[in-house]
C-alpha cells in the first residue's frame, strides 16, 4: 500500500465487507481532484460524494461493483486495493488541478500562438544586440544594422 | 605559414587589393596585378596597381602605389591576392588559389565574449574598410573558388554591409559555395533575416555555435546575456527562410558535461539543422587566459561524445567531428572525423611518426605543440 | 581596452524562483513520466513533481536542468520561449494542414469472399445495383478536389473493388484529369483481395501508378478460417497475386494488412512469420473491431482487449527479434506511437488523432453517394444507424457536409485535450480521439474513460513502448529509430558508431 511521502491526507478508512467510508479534508484536496480520482475508479466502484455537515470534509462512499467471485470473473479486484490507489490518485490529481491552474494561461497562449498568422503574436527579441563599436559612433547607426530595421 | 608581412608604404593614399605577380607582364595585363620582386631596376611600373619590394627605395618617387623595405615577399607565389595597408605598410594575403581554406575577413568586432574564442575581438570601426577591400577581391576571383567562409568576428555586426557583400557574391561569383560563421545572434531581428534571405544567394549555409541545452550555461561560455535566447531565436528565423545552418559545438570543460542533453535538445528543437559540427579546442586566442575552466583532456569525454554521437546518428542528424586526433578519438568514432584544420595552421607532432593512420587523421593546430592530449601515440596498424 | 570575463553567475545560475509550463504526468514502473504540452517527455524519480508544485525541488540539481531545458518550467534566467513551444505545438499538429486528405471510395458493395468481420458486402449482387454510378462518381470527385489540401489520397475499396473495375478506370482517369488541373499531388491506392486479378487490370495499374493493399490475416490456417470464399482457397490465391502484381508493378508497391479475430489473436507469431515469409517489411498489429453484425458486449470487449494487448505485446517481442536477427520489418501501430513519442512531428494515421481525423482528415463516399467521416460509421449505417452518415454528394456542398448537424454534435468529442479522463492523461499527446467508437460501443460520442476499449488499449501499448524505452536497450533502440528512420540495421551500424 503506497501511501504519499508526507502524512497530509486526513482521511479514515471504515472499511465494510466490499464497502468503504472515507473522509478527505476538502482544505487539502479540492472537489475536482476527488470526482477526478474517482472517475478513473468508477471501472470497478460506485462511488457517491457529499459534503460533510461542518463543509470540512467530503465523505466518499465507495462500493466494488463485483464483491464476490463470478464463473465470468473468478478475481475481482480486492478493495484494499483500490482504496489505496484512490489515496495516490487522489494526491496526484490534485498535482494535476494545481497545475492546470498556474499553467492555464499559458496554454492558451501557446496555442495562439502556434495557430496565428507567422509574426502576430511573436516575442520580440530581447532589446540589445551589443556593438561594442555602434554605442560609441553615432555615424555607424546609418550603414548599420539599424538601418534595415526602420 | 605565413600570411601578414609588413614594409613601409610610398604613395599609397588607400588601400590596394590586387593579384601577385612575381615577374613583370605585359601593360594590357598590368592594371590588377601587383608586382612582387627584390629588384625594382629597370623595371617599367606603369599600370601596375601596386608594387612590392623588398629593397629599399626611399630616394625614388612613384606614381603608381609602393610597399619598400617588406620583411618577406618569398611567400608570395603568382596568382595570390594581397591587400596593402596604407597607413600601416601591412601586406595580407587575403587568397589563396591552391588552398581549399579561404576566408573574407568581415570584421573584428563581436557582440559576444566566448572564453575560448580563437580571433579575440577588437572593437574597432574596420566595417568600412574591411568591406571595400572584400568586395574588391571578389572581383578578383578568377576562376571562382569553391568554397568561400565569411568570418570574423561577428559578420552580421556589419548590417547592410553583409547583405552588400552577399549580394556581390551571389552576382560575382555564383558558382561559389558560400558558408558564414556567426553567432546567430542578431538574425532573432525578422526584419534581419528577412534581408539577409532575399538576397537569395544561390549557395550559402551558416555555422552556429551552441553550447548547451542551459541558457544560462551557453551564456557564460560566450560571454554574453541574452545571447542563448537571441541565438535559439535567430535560428528560428532563419529556419522560416529556409537558410541552411550549421550547429557548431567546440568540446570543452563545459561543454562536454551536458553533451547528450545538447544532442537531445538540436534534435527536438532545431531539427532543421543540416549539420551538427563537433570540434575540438583551439588553445589559442582567449583559450590560454581561461584554461584552468575550459581544459579537458579529449581522451577523458569519449564517453559523453559518444553517447551525444549516438544519440544524433539514431535520428539520422548529420553530425562530424573536427579537429580531433584519431588517436584520442574512440575508434567507433573514426567515420565521423574529418581533417578538417585549415592548411595554414596545420601540423603533425613527432608521435605521430610511423603513425598508421596519419593519412587520414587531420592532425593538430600549430598551437598544440604548447598543449594537447595526454594520449597522442601512433597507431600501428 | 581589454575586455573581462565574468563568472557563471553573473549569468543568471541563481534561480529562486520557478513558474510551471503546462505539463501532464503519471507514474509507470517505479518513476514519474512527465510529459510537456509538445509531447516531449522526461523520466524523474517518484515525488519529482510534488516537489516541484510544491516549489521544493534544488534549481541547482540536474534534474531542474532538465526540467528547464525540456520546457516543463521556466524561470528568470532566460526566456521561457513561448514561440518555441507554440512552433513545436504546430508541427505536431501539421496534419491539420489542407483538411481532408485521404478519401475513400466504395465503388461497389459486390464480393465474392464472406469474411467473418464484414459488415457491408453483398455476395448475391447481379447487376450493378450496388455499385457507384458515373454520376456519383463525379460528384465524389468533385467533392474530393474540393477540399484545400495539395496533397490527396484516392483509396478504392468495396465490397471487392475490382469486381467494379469499369468504375475503377473511370474514377482514376477523372481523378488523375481534375488533380492535374488543380496542380495537386494525387496518390492513388487500390485495397483489393486480389482474387480477381488478371493481365489487363495489372497494366491498368502499372499504367496508372497504382499502390495495391491487400488482406492477408496470416498463414491458409488463419487466413482461409478468417476469409471464407467458394473453394476456400483464398489464402492460395492472394499469395499468388502477391508475386504476380509485384513482378509487375515493383516489390514495393503491394502492401497487406490484417485483420484480426479470436483466432488470430492466438498466433501472432506465426501470422508475422508468414508476413516475413512473403517478403513484406511491415505488419499492422490491428486490434479487434467492435464493429461487428452485433455490437458486441462491454465484456466481451474487455476480454478482447485483453487478449488483443497479449497477442501485440508477443508479436511485437517476436518482431524486435526477427529485426535482431537482421530482418528488416517495422510495426505500424508502434511506429506511430514512436513518431509520436520521439520525434517532433505528429501523424497522418487518422485513427489515433486529436482532433479526430474523422472528417478533417478522412472522407467516406459510399457507393450510394452517401458521405461518412470513418469507415466505421458507414458500418453503423449498414447495421441501421445513420447517426454519422453527415450527407449525401448529390445533395450537399462540402461546406454543407461540415457543417451539418451530424457532423456538428460529434464536434464536442473531438479533441481529447478536453475530454474526461483525457484532459489531464499523461499520454495525451500521442493518443487521439473517436467518438464513432465511443458511440458505438459506450453509447455516447464523448464516452467513458474507464471503461473505454479504446483507452485501455490505447494506454497499455504506450506503457510498453514506454517500458521498452525505459530499459533504453541500445539494440532496441537502434531496431525502433531504424523504422522511424527507414534505415535497416546494416545501415544503422554503418551509419552509427559501431
Amino acid at each position: 500500500m503506497a501511501l504519499p511521502s508526507e502524512a497530509r491526507e486526513p482521511l479514515s478508512v471504515d472499511a465494510e465487507k466490499g464497502e468503504a467510508l472515507l473522509k478527505i479534508d476538502s482544505r487539502v484536496f479540492s472537489r475536482d481532484a476527488v470526482l477526478r480520482a474517482l472517475y478513473w475508479l468508477s471501472r470497478d466502484l460506485y462511488s457517491a460524494v457529499s459534503l460533510s455537515d461542518d463543509q470540512q470534509h467530503f465523505v466518499v462512499r465507495l462500493r466494488l461493483k463485483q464483491p464476490a467471485p463470478t464463473l465470468e470473473n473468478p478475481k475481482p479486484p480486492d478493495l484494499q486495493t483500490l482504496v489505496a490507489e484512490f489515496q495516490t490518485a487522489l494526491v496526484d490529481s490534485e498535482l494535476r488541478v494545481q497545475i492546470q491552474k498556474e499553467t492555464a494561461g499559458v496554454r492558451e497562449l501557446i496555442l495562439a500562438k502556434a495557430f496565428s498568422e507567422a509574426g502576430v503574436l511573436e516575442d520580440a527579441p530581447p532589446e540589445t544586440y551589443e556593438d561594442p563599436v555602434l554605442a560609441s559612433h553615432p555615424r555607424e547607426r546609418t550603414t548599420s544594422l539599424l538601418k534595415i530595421l526602420s | 605559414m605565413r600570411l601578414v608581412t609588413a614594409g613601409v608604404p610610398i604613395s599609397l593614399g588607400r588601400a590596394v587589393v590586387g593579384i601577385v605577380s612575381t615577374h613583370p607582364v605585359a601593360a594590357t595585363e598590368r592594371g590588377k596585378r601587383i608586382l612582387v620582386t627584390h629588384n625594382l631596376d629597370g623595371t617599367d611600373l606603369t599600370g601596375y596597381r601596386g608594387i612590392l619590394t623588398t629593397a629599399d627605395k626611399s630616394a625614388a618617387r612613384f606614381h603608381v602605389p609602393v610597399v619598400h623595405k617588406v620583411r618577406e615577399i618569398d611567400h608570395l607565389l603568382d596568382g595570390y591576392i594581397v591587400a596593402l595597408e596604407p597607413t600601416t605598410g601591412f601586406v595580407r594575403t587575403v587568397y589563396r588559389p591552391d588552398s581549399e581554406h579561404n576566408i573574407l575577413f568581415a570584421t573584428e568586432r563581436c557582440n559576444s565574449n566566448c572564453l575560448m574564442c580563437s580571433q579575440p575581438p577588437q572593437d574597432r570601426d574596420d566595417a568600412d574598410g574591411l568591406t571595400a577591400r572584400n568586395l574588391e577581391l571578389i572581383e578578383l576571383l578568377d576562376p571562382p573558388p569553391n568554397y568561400l567562409c565569411i568570418t570574423g568576428g561577428e559578420p552580421t555586426l556589419l548590417g547592410q554591409r553583409l547583405l552588400t557583400l552577399i549580394a556581390a557574391l551571389r552576382d560575382k561569383l555564383p558558382s561559389t559555395t558560400v558558408h558564414m560563421l556567426s553567432n546567430g545572434r542578431l538574425f532573432a531581428w525578422p526584419e534581419f533575416t528577412q534581408a539577409f534571405a532575399e538576397v537569395g544567394h544561390p549557395s550559402f549555409s551558416i555555422g552556429i555555435p551552441l553550447y548547451s541545452d542551459l541558457a544560462t550555461a551557453h551564456d557564460y561560455v560566450v560571454q554574453a546575456r541574452g545571447a542563448f535566447d537571441q541565438t535559439i531565436m535567430g535560428l528560428h528565423q532563419l529556419a522560416r527562410w529556409g537558410q541552411r545552418i550549421e550547429i557548431r559545438v567546440v568540446l570543452h570543460a563545459l561543454t562536454t558535461r551536458r553533451l547528450a542533453q545538447l544532442a537531445e535538445f538540436i534534435y527536438r528543437n532545431l531539427t532543421f539543422v543540416d549539420h551538427i559540427a563537433l570540434m575540438g579546442l583551439e588553445t589559442i586566442g582567449y583559450t590560454p587566459r581561461n584554461l584552468d575552466r575550459l581544459w579537458i583532456d579529449p581522451k577523458d569525454y569519449q564517453a559523453e561524445l559518444l553517447d551525444a554521437v549516438e544519440i544524433l546518428r539514431l535520428r539520422g542528424m548529420n553530425v562530424s567531428i573536427y579537429n580531433h586526433q584519431l588517436c584520442v578519438l574512440d575508434r567507433s568514432l573514426w567515420k565521423f572525423a574529418k581533417k578538417s584544420i585549415s592548411d595554414w595552421k596545420n601540423i603533425y607532432l613527432d608521435e605521430c611518426n610511423g603513425c598508421g593512420m596519419r593519412d587520414h587523421c587531420g592532425g593538430f593546430f600549430q598551437w598544440a605543440t604548447k598543449l594537447h592530449s595526454a594520449h597522442i601515440h601512433a597507431i600501428h596498424c | 581596452m581589454a575586455r573581462q570575463f565574468f563568472s557563471p553567475e553573473a549569468y543568471g545560475t541563481k534561480i529562486s524562483t520557478y513558474q510551471l509550463l503546462p505539463f501532464r504526468f503519471t507514474r509507470l514502473n517505479g518513476r514519474e513520466i512527465l510529459v510537456n504540452e509538445c509531447g516531449e517527455f522526461l523520466f524523474a524519480p517518484v515525488g519529482t513533481v510534488e516537489s516541484l508544485v510544491g516549489r521544493k525541488l534544488d534549481t541547482t540539481s540536474d534534474l531542474y536542468a532538465s526540467l528547464r531545458s525540456r520546457q516543463f518550467v521556466t524561470d528568470h534566467s532566460s526566456s521561457a520561449h513561448l514561440d518555441l513551444l507554440a512552433t513545436k505545438y504546430r508541427t505536431k499538429h501539421e496534419f491539420l494542414l489542407g483538411s481532408t486528405k485521404l478519401h475513400i471510395f466504395v465503388v461497389t458493395l459486390k464480393c465474392d469472399h464472406s469474411c467473418l468481420y464484414c459488415q457491408v458486402s453483398r455476395q448475391t449482387a447481379e447487376h450493378d445495383e450496388y455499385d457507384m454510378s458515373y454520376r456519383t462518381a463525379e460528384k465524389s470527385v468533385d467533392l474530393m478536389m474540393g477540399s484545400p489540401s495539395e496533397e490527396v489520397t484516392l483509396e478504392l475499396q468495396g465490397g471487392e473493388s475490382l469486381l467494379a473495375f469499369e468504375k475503377v478506370k473511370f474514377i482514376v482517369g477523372l481523378a488523375k484529369e481534375k488533380a492535374a488541373g488543380l496542380g495537386k499531388n494525387l496518390q492513388i491506392v487500390l485495397t483489393t483481395n486480389l482474387a480477381n486479378v488478371n493481365d489487363e487490370i495489372l497494366d491498368f495499374l502499372k499504367k496508372e501508378s497504382i499502390l495495391v493493399s491487400t488482406s492477408l490475416d496470416g498463414p491458409a490456417y488463419i487466413h482461409n478460417a478468417n476469409r471464407p470464399r467458394p473453394g476456400n482457397n483464398s489464402h492460395e490465391i492472394t499469395v499468388q497475386n502477391i508475386d504476380r502484381c509485384r513482378a509487375v508493378l515493383g516489390q514495393d508497391r503491394v502492401s497487406a494488412l490484417m485483420t484480426t479475430t479470436r483466432l488470430s489473436l492466438q498466433h501472432p507469431i506465426e501470422i508475422i512469420d508468414e508476413y516475413v515469409r512473403l517478403g513484406f517489411h511491415s505488419v499492422f498489429l490491428r486490434p479487434i473491431s467492435p464493429y461487428g453484425f452485433a455490437i458486441r458486449t462491454a465484456k466481451k470487449i474487455g476480454y478482447e482487449t485483453d487478449a488483443f494487448l497479449e497477442f501485440y505485446k508477443k508479436g511485437l517481442a517476436h518482431i524486435l527479434e526477427l529485426n535482431r536477427n537482421g530482418y528488416f520489418i517495422s510495426e505500424v501501430y508502434t511506429k506511430i506511437l514512436l513518431t509520436k513519442i520521439l520525434t517532433p512531428h505528429g501523424t497522418g494515421y487518422v485513427d489515433l488523432q486529436s482532433p479526430a481525423g474523422a472528417g478533417f482528415n478522412v472522407l467516406i463516399y459510399n457507393y450510394d453517394g452517401d458521405v461518412y467521416v470513418s469507415d466505421e460509421s458507414r458500418m453503423l449505417a449498414e447495421m441501421g444507424d445513420t447517426t454519422f452518415r453527415i450527407g449525401n454528394v448529390h445533395r450537399h456542398s462540402r461546406r454543407e457536409l461540415f457543417k451539418g448537424e451530424p457532423f456538428v454534435s460529434l464536434m464536442d468529442a473531438y479533441c481529447n485535450q478536453s475530454l474526461p479522463g483525457c484532459s489531464d492523461c499523461a499520454f495525451q499527446s500521442y493518443c487521439g480521439s473517436d467518438p464513432i467508437f465511443n458511440y458505438a460501443t459506450q453509447g455516447d460520442p464523448v464516452g467513458h474513460r474507464a471503461t473505454s476499449a479504446f483507452c485501455k488499449r490505447n494506454m497499455e501499448v504506450i506503457k510498453h513502448i514506454f517500458g521498452l524505452l525505459a530499459e533504453g536497450d541500445p539494440v532496441t533502440l537502434r531496431i525502433l529509430w531504424g523504422w522511424l528512420t527507414n534505415r535497416d540495421q546494416k545501415e544503422m551500424s554503418e551509419e552509427l558508431p559501431a
